[in-house]
C-alpha cells in the first residue's frame, strides 16, 4: 500500500511564498508544476552498437526528402528490427540536414547509393552488392512505381522471392493479398518484402543514431536502359486526386481569373472550396472535400477558405497546410502549417509579383 | 518486328470466374497499335505456359491471332518454359501486364525472365515506339508524370493501366484465332509456406495529419509582402517535382 504525504503533496501544488503562499489545488497528483525556464531534456539518441541482426530499407527520398511511405518502409523495418537489431536506410544521395530525418524515422545506419541519375539496374546492382557484404535477414522495400520496379529487379538479382505489397508486417508475420485480392497470403516475414502505401505505421520513438555506412563497391557495366528523361508535366493537367502541390480558393477570393494565373505560375494544381463551384466562380471538378476530392497532395495552400468540416475532410491526409484568412479562429487556421491572417487578395497580387 | 505478348490466367476479382487480365489486353492493343504504325511484316503471338485457360484463350477474341500454348502444370513454375520458347521464337519485343490477377500477382515473372535472357526491361510503360535500332518507351509514374526510356532490343516492357484501352471482345474472331499447343518444360516450383486465408479489409493508416505535425507558424497581418514571400519559402520544396 502507498502512503499518502500531505506535505510533500502540499509541497508540490505550491505556485509562490511570497507576497503569499499560493497553492495550485487544480493540478491534480502532486507532480510539480515544471517551470517555463526549466531546461528541456534532449531526446536520447538510441545506439545499436552490436546489432543482431541488420534489416534494409531501401527509401527512394524523391527529391531529397523522405516521404510518408519511405517513413512507414523504416517503420516497417524497424518492426522486424526490433530492439536488438540495427535498421539500415539505403537511400540516394540526401541533402546534409537529412540524416537526422533518417535518425527520427528508426534508422540506425545508412548506405548512400551512388546514383545520380536514373538508372534502376545500376542501383539494383548495388542493392544487390549491399546485400551479399552485409547479409541482412530482411530487406523492405517501397511498392511504389520505382521501389516496386527496384524490388523486382534485386529479386531478379539476387534470385530470391518476393513478397511483394505486404498489408499487415509483424516480426512473425506478413501478410499480403493475392488471386485478384480475393484471398490473403499469411508468411513468416521472407529476405524481401515490399510494403504497400500507408499499411505499416511509421516509427514515432527515441530517435536513432543513423550513423553512415561505407558505400558498396559494385562495376558499373553499361545496361540496357541507354537513355531517361523526366518529362515536364503541366500541373494545371493532372487528376487533383494526384496532384502534389494544390492551391484552392474560397469564398474569400473575389478575382478568380488572378488565382488560375496564380496557380499557373506557381505551378500548382487550382482547387475550390464547395461555395466557390456552387456559384459557379471555378468549374465543380475542382471541388475538393467530402462532396468533392480527396486530395493526396503534400501541400495544400487555402486562400479565403474556413475549413469546414466537409473542406477538412478532402485535405485528411495533407501534411503541409497554407493558410491565408481573414479571421485568426477559422478552423483551417488551427490545421495549417502556416498560418496567415492577411488579406488574400492582397497576398496573392504580391506572391503573383514574386513569381 | 516479331512480338509476344505473355498471358496469364486472370479471375475476375468480385466473382473469381476467368477473365482476361485487362493490362494484358492493354499490352495486346498497344502491340497492334505499333504493328499498324510499322511495316505490315510484325508478327504478334500470344505466349502462355499452363492450362488452356478460358481467361488465356478470350485473349484472341481481343485483336490476338495467334496464340501459343505451352501445356504444363499451372502449379510450375513458368520461367524455364517461356525461357525455352523465347529462344526458339527470338523476339524483339516481349510485352507483359504490370502484374497479374488471378495467381500470385507479385509481378515477377517479367523481371525473372529478363534476368535469365540478359533483356532489359522497363516498367509501366503507356506508349512504345521503334527508335532506329532501339525503343523509345513513355513510361507513366504517379503524380501525372511520364519518364521517356531508351531501350536496347530485344526487352520486356510491362504495361500501365493508364495505357490506351483494350479491343472490344469479338466471338468470331475469339473462334477463328490460331493455337499452337506444344508441350512445356514440367519445373516444380519451390513449395512456398504460405497459408492461404480469404481476404480480410484492414484499415488504411490514416495519416496522423489531421493534427499539425509540426507547431503551426502564425502570422498576424504581414504586409502582403512578407507573407507572401513566407508562402514561397514554406512552398519551395513542393514546387516543380
Ligand atoms: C453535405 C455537405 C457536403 C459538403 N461538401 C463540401 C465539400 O466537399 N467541399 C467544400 O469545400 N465544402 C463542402 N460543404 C460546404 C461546407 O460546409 C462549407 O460551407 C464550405 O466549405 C465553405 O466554403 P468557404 O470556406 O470557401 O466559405 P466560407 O465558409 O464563407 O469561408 C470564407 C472564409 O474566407 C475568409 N475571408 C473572407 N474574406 C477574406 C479575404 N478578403 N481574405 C482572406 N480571407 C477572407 C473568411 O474569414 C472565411 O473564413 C458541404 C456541405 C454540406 C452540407
Amino acid at each position: 500500500m502507498i502512503r499518502r504525504d500531505p506535505r510533500a503533496e502540499r509541497d508540490a501544488m505550491v505556485v509562490s511564498r511570497t507576497p503569499r503562499l499560493r497553492l495550485d489545488r487544480t493540478h491534480r497528483g502532486g507532480a510539480s508544476l515544471t517551470r517555463a525556464d526549466a531546461p528541456v531534456a534532449a531526446p536520447t539518441i538510441i545506439h545499436i552498437a552490436e546489432p543482431a541482426f541488420l534489416v534494409f530499407a531501401v527509401i527512394e527520398a524523391a527529391g531529397g526528402a523522405l516521404n510518408r511511405h519511405d517513413r512507414q518502409v523504416i517503420g516497417a523495418a524497424r518492426t522486424l528490427a526490433g530492439r536488438d537489431a540495427a535498421v539500415v536506410v539505403l537511400t540516394p544521395h540526401l541533402p546534409s540536414q537529412a540524416p537526422d530525418a533518417i535518425g527520427t524515422a528508426g534508422g540506425d545506419r545508412t548506405i548512400t547509393l551512388p546514383t545520380p541519375t536514373y538508372d534502376p539496374e545500376r542501383s539494383a546492382a548495388l542493392i544487390a552488392q549491399a546485400i551479399t557484404d552485409h547479409a541482412p535477414r530482411h530487406v523492405v522495400f517501397p511498392e511504389s512505381a520505382d521501389g516496386g520496379d527496384l524490388a523486382r529487379r534485386v529479386a531478379a538479382l539476387t534470385e530470391a522471392d518476393l513478397f511483394a505489397g505486404a498489408e499487415s508486417l509483424t516480426p512473425t508475420q506478413a501478410i499480403r493479398p493475392a488471386q485478384a485480392g480475393r484471398v490473403e497470403l499469411r508468411a513468416t516475414p521472407p529476405r524481401l518484402i515490399s510494403i504497400a502505401p500507408d499499411r505499416i505505421a511509421p516509427y514515432h520513438g527515441a530517435p536513432h543514431a543513423a550513423d553512415p555506412l561505407p558505400t558498396p563497391a559494385a562495376a558499373a557495366t553499361p545496361g540496357g536502359i541507354r537513355a531517361a528523361t523526366t518529362l515536364a508535366v503541366d500541373a494545371a493537367t493532372i487528376p487533383l486526386d494526384q496532384a502534389p502541390l494544390v492551391i484552392a480558393a474560397g469564398n474569400g477570393v473575389t478575382d478568380f481569373a488572378g488565382f488560375l494565373d496564380l496557380a499557373r505560375a506557381l505551378g500548382a494544381t487550382p482547387g475550390a472550396s464547395r461555395v466557390v463551384c456552387d456559384a459557379g466562380a471555378l468549374p465543380r471538378a475542382l471541388q475538393v472535400g467530402a462532396s468533392g476530392t480527396v486530395l493526396n497532395a503534400e501541400c495544400y495552400i487555402a486562400l479565403g477558405i474556413s475549413g469546414a468540416p466537409q473542406h477538412l475532410q478532402g485535405i485528411g491526409t495533407v501534411e503541409h497546410i497554407v493558410a491565408i484568412n481573414t479571421d485568426l479562429h477559422a478552423a483551417i487556421i488551427a490545421r495549417a502549417g502556416l498560418a496567415i491572417i492577411a488579406d488574400a487578395q492582397d497576398v496573392m497580387q504580391a506572391l503573383r509579383a514574386m513569381l | 518486328m516479331n512480338i509476344i505478348v505473355l498471358l496469364s490466367a486472370g479471375r475476375d476479382p468480385q466473382s473469381g470466374t476467368p477473365r482476361p487480365v485487362p493490362v494484358e489486353l492493354q499490352a495486346i492493343a498497344l502491340a497492334l497499335a505499333l504493328a499498324t504504325h510499322l511495316a505490315p511484316t510484325t508478327t504478334i503471338t500470344g505466349l502462355h505456359a499452363g492450362e488452356p485457360d478460358p481467361s488465356v484463350l478470350d485473349a484472341l477474341g481481343h485483336g490476338l491471332t495467334t496464340l501459343t500454348l505451352l501445356r504444363t502444370n499451372p502449379a510450375d513454375d513458368p520461367l524455364a518454359t517461356l525461357a525455352a520458347e523465347i529462344d526458339r521464337a527470338r523476339p524483339d519485343l516481349i510485352l507483359a501486364g504490370r502484374r497479374g490477377r488471378g495467381g500470385t500477382d507479385s509481378g515477377l515473372l517479367p523481371y525473372r525472365l529478363a534476368r535469365a535472357r540478359a533483356m532489359p526491361i522497363a516498367a509501366d510503360a503507356i506508349a512504345i515506339e521503334p527508335d532506329g535500332n532501339d525503343l523509345a518507351i513513355l513510361q507513366s509514374l504517379p503524380r501525372g508524370a511520364r519518364r521517356r526510356l531508351t531501350l536496347a532490343r530485344p526487352a520486356i516492357v510491362t504495361i500501365h493501366e493508364a495505357a490506351p484501352p483494350a479491343r472490344t471482345f469479338a466471338f468470331r474472331a475469339r473462334r477463328s484465332g490460331t493455337i499452337h499447343e506444344k508441350p512445356g518444360i514440367p519445373a516444380p516450383s519451390p513449395t512456398d509456406n504460405h497459408e492461404i486465408r480469404p481476404y480480410r479489409q484492414r484499415p488504411r493508416l490514416i495519416a496522423e495529419t489531421t493534427q499539425p505535425t509540426t507547431a503551426g507558424h502564425l502570422m498576424l497581418a504581414p504586409t502582403p509582402e512578407t507573407a507572401a514571400a513566407a508562402v514561397l519559402a514554406y512552398v519551395e520544396q513542393f514546387r516543380g517535382r
